[in-house]
């Protein structure tokens, strides 16, 4: 897999490079602001970019923005947006349209190079990945009449971990259920949501939207 | 509101000094209709003079003891000043009758002398008489005094080549030792004192009216002139007959010119009144006063001049000041500008009660500057902490985390590469260490929020607080002090119905005109609200301008809090 990594923090940026190469992915190059992440990306064409979302010049949202730039201009480069505090409303605006080949950690998650490369290999499939945190805040604050409301507790659970970006072995693995288990939950979850089935469509991203809708 | 008499002409009763004086000017005049009615000449008013002449003298004092009446209140100077020379004019002419006692005559020929006097007192009178200007008038008086006392004890028309009316031998009292030439002659000198002593004042008093200033300056010359005549060309009897044929057109410039006057001064004292009214509403509605006029308040102590609401104004390139000072320190002040095509109000003149109105709108316009720079500095006090507080929770983000993320980072690197439980340890505190750090940092300062990430992030706070919520701003656009002061104010509302067990806190954001919008918060819930400490959200939104009001009871709060908005 190759990647591009975007931080001001270059000792972050190094330490991070260090991790992926260890980790056997291959950063094909280093930006501190948005203007050369998006120069490297438009050069490379790397499978997906790690972004920090403060960034300069305001220090506010660049990132997210670039993201969505990258999303639209370069759709084979995913994108994980990491951020130094949770912040639900971010995870609404990141994921607003599409969420697929899109992910959104937390900064610290990172050193745990595990969480970092797994979260790496799903967006590239096209899938989201949202950081267990902020799905956990996102699962306790749902509005009257959500349809997660119509999810039994073993659902919810499964798509919780779905949100984080788990396959259906790592969700098995994690409730310690077995693989078929998982599939009937997403069955159940997708016919709750209406999501029927379609080529075209990722439902496992279409859920997860529908989670962070509330 | 009335138009009549400011501060110290108000002081003046209706039935005063003015109207005293008016009354016997009135009464001498009618005298001399009856004298004349009686006299063996019939209505000859003065020999030598043409009828029509003499008629238009008649009317010009008829006009004189009229306007004397007119103005008799608003501006009693002049009334007594015309007054005094109705009767210095007629008095003379009493000699005519041929019933008058001998022994009369001289004290009625010395009237003549006061009509200078009253001609000065009709200029000056216009203006308040205090310092310099009444001792001037005074020193007349003393003087026109002085010469129709030699007049009286002096003259005897018999010794007058220019005798004029019936040229009687008199016998005056001091006939053996001033003679009735020194007498004139003397009287002539005084006059022409007076007038040079008092005629400065009239020429230099920018306040009174130029047609006052004129017909004053002109009668003055035209009396004083009869005198002088009569002194230098004591033996001819035509500047007698010119000497009474002068008197015509002082009594027709004199009233005239005041009349004209008063009339001007009166309406614009109306204009001045109505744009004063005008005021006070655009101040009581909040908006500008119409009619191309523009008022400025000064502060006191300050360089600085503020409009009715209080605002700084700017420096003005052109247009005309009609400056007015309110009180006798010159603190208050207020002035009104005029456009090119508006005529500047004459403030100076206006009722008491409009006078009062003007010191209220400035005491208005200062409250309002006064609670503006209180207010400001609220809102730079709040800023100044929201900054620092941003600041510090930036510090900790960018800083203190970033190198523990690091440090984590690298350590994460060593541990892949060598594993040693101790370095996993490390990285285990560093991520405790993270942990709190983001829980300390995060919400630390207000971030700006914009109208859609504030909606997002209050329901975040109503969803972990499991409170049905609903918070509505449409599309209304605020500054961020404002819209930082609406999150603290309803996640202050959230957390204390938290606290309280309450099930339903509804927010909503109106407009109510281009600048102001309403904020309103309403909760209820099983008990308890009313214990919502309120003080610091009031702060927080009387510091950007707002004003709050809480209605609350144990099972519902309803907070209300009008706040400015971008238009």
């Amino acid at each position: 897999m190759r990647v591009v990594i975007a931080d001001d923090v270059m000792l972050l940026r190094s330490g991070m490079a260090r991790l992926l190469k260890d980790a056997g992915v291959e950063v094909v190059g280093e930006a501190g602001d948005a203007d050369a992440l998006m120069r490297l990306v438009s050069r490379f064409e790397p499978d997906a970019a790690v972004v920090d979302i403060r960034m300069p010049p305001t220090h506010t949202e660049e990132g997210i923005m670039v993201a969505h730039r990258i999303r639209a201009e370069y759709p084979q480069t995913a994108v994980v947006l990491l951020s130094q505090y949770l912040e639900p409303r971010y995870a609404e605006r990141i994921f607003a349209d599409q969420p697929g080949g899109l992910g959104y950690l937390l900064k610290e998650r990172v050193s745990n190079i595990g969480v970092l490369t797994d979260a790496l290999q799903r967006v590239v499939e096209g899938e989201c990945v949202i950081d267990p945190t902020i799905v956990g805040r996102l699962m306790g604050r749902r509005r009257a009449g959500s349809p997660v409301d119509r999810l039994t507790a073993r659902e919810r659970e499964v798509l919780a971990l779905m949100a984080e970006g788990r396959s259906n072995a790592g969700v098995a693995r994690e409730l310690g259920i077995s693989e078929r288990t998982v599939e009937a939950a997403c069955a159940q979850i997708f016919q709750k949501f209406g999501l029927a089935q379609s080529a075209n469509e990722n439902r496992r991203v279409l859920a997860v939207l529908e989670l962070l809708r509330g | 509101m009335t138009a009549r008499g400011d501060a110290w002409r108000a002081a003046d009763p209706v039935f005063g000094r003015g109207a005293l004086a008016a009354g016997v000017a009135t009464a001498a005049l009618g005298a001399t209709v009856v004298g004349l009615a009686l006299s063996e000449h019939g209505i000859e008013l003065a020999p030598g003079l043409s009828t029509p002449l003499a008629l238009t003298g008649f009317a010009g004092l008829v006009v004189m003891v009229v306007t004397a009446w007119i103005l008799q209140s608003d501006r009693p100077g002049v009334a007594i000043g015309l007054s005094v020379v109705i009767v210095g004019l007629v008095l003379p002419s009493w000699t005519a009758w041929d019933w008058m006692p001998d022994r009369i005559v001289p004290i009625l020929q010395a009237a003549g002398p006061m009509a200078v006097a009253g001609a000065i007192h009709v200029g000056v009178g216009w203006l308040r008489l205090a310092g310099r200007l009444r001792a001037a008038l005074a020193t007349v008086y003393v003087l026109a005094a002085v010469g129709a006392a030699l007049i009286a004890v002096g003259y005897n028309p018999l010794a007058d080549p220019g005798c004029v009316f019936t040229c009687i031998d008199a016998d005056p009292v001091a006939g053996s030792m001033v003679t009735t030439r020194v007498a004139v002659v003397a009287t002539a000198a005084l006059l022409v004192i007076a007038a040079l002593v008092a005629g400065w004042s009239i020429a230099g008093g920018e306040r009174i009216p130029p047609l006052l200033r004129a017909g004053a300056l002109t009668a003055l010359v035209l009396l004083v002139a009869g005198w002088v005549g009569r002194a230098v060309w004591w033996a001819d009897a035509v500047p007698a007959v010119a000497w009474v044929a002068a008197q015509v057109p002082a009594m027709v410039l004199l009233p005239a010119g005041a009349l004209i006057s008063w009339r001007t001064a009166r309406r614009d004292r109306i204009v001045a009144e109505r744009l004063v009214t005008e005021l006070n509403e655009a101040q009581t509605l909040g908006r500008s006063v119409d009619g191309g006029h523009a008022a400025e308040f000064a502060l006191p102590g300050e360089d600085r001049w503020v409009d009715s609401d209080g605002h700084d104004v700017p420096v003005r390139a052109e247009g005309v000041a009609n400056v007015v000072a309110l009180g006798a320190d010159g603190e208050s002040a207020v002035r009104i500008w005029s456009g090119p095509r508006a005529p500047a109000p004459a403030l100076d003149a206006i009722s008491t009660s409009a006078r009062v109105a003007l010191a209220n709108a400035w005491l208005t316009a200062v409250i309002r500057a006064r609670t503006k720079d209180v207010q400001d500095s609220r809102r730079r006090i709040i800023r100044a902490s929201d900054a620092e507080r941003i600041r510090i929770a930036r510090d900790l983000h960018d800083g203190a985390q970033q190198r523990l993320i690091s440090a984590s980072l690298h350590i994460s690197v060593a541990v892949n590469r060598i594993p040693i439980q101790a370095l996993e340890r490390a990285q285990d505190a560093i991520g405790e260490a993270l942990a709190q750090l983001r829980s300390l940092a995060h919400g630390l300062g207000p971030e700006p929020l914009g109208t859609e990430a504030m909606s997002t992030a209050l329901d975040d706070l109503a969803r972990e607080s499991g409170i049905s919520f609903v918070f509505d701003m449409g599309d209304i656009t605020l500054d961020d002090d404002v819209a930082i002061a609406i999150h603290a104010a309803v996640r202050s509302v959230l957390a204390h119905a938290s606290t309280v067990g309450t099930q339903d806190v509804r927010a909503h954001v109106v407009r109510l005109s281009t600048d102001r919008v309403e904020l309103r918060i309403e909760a209820r819930g099983p008990s308890a609200l009313d214990t919502w400490d309120e003080s610091s959200i009031a702060d927080r939104i009387g510091a950007v301008g707002g004003l709050m009001s809480v209605r609350s009871a144990s099972t519902r709060l309803l907070m209300r809090a009008e706040l400015p908005c971008a238009s």
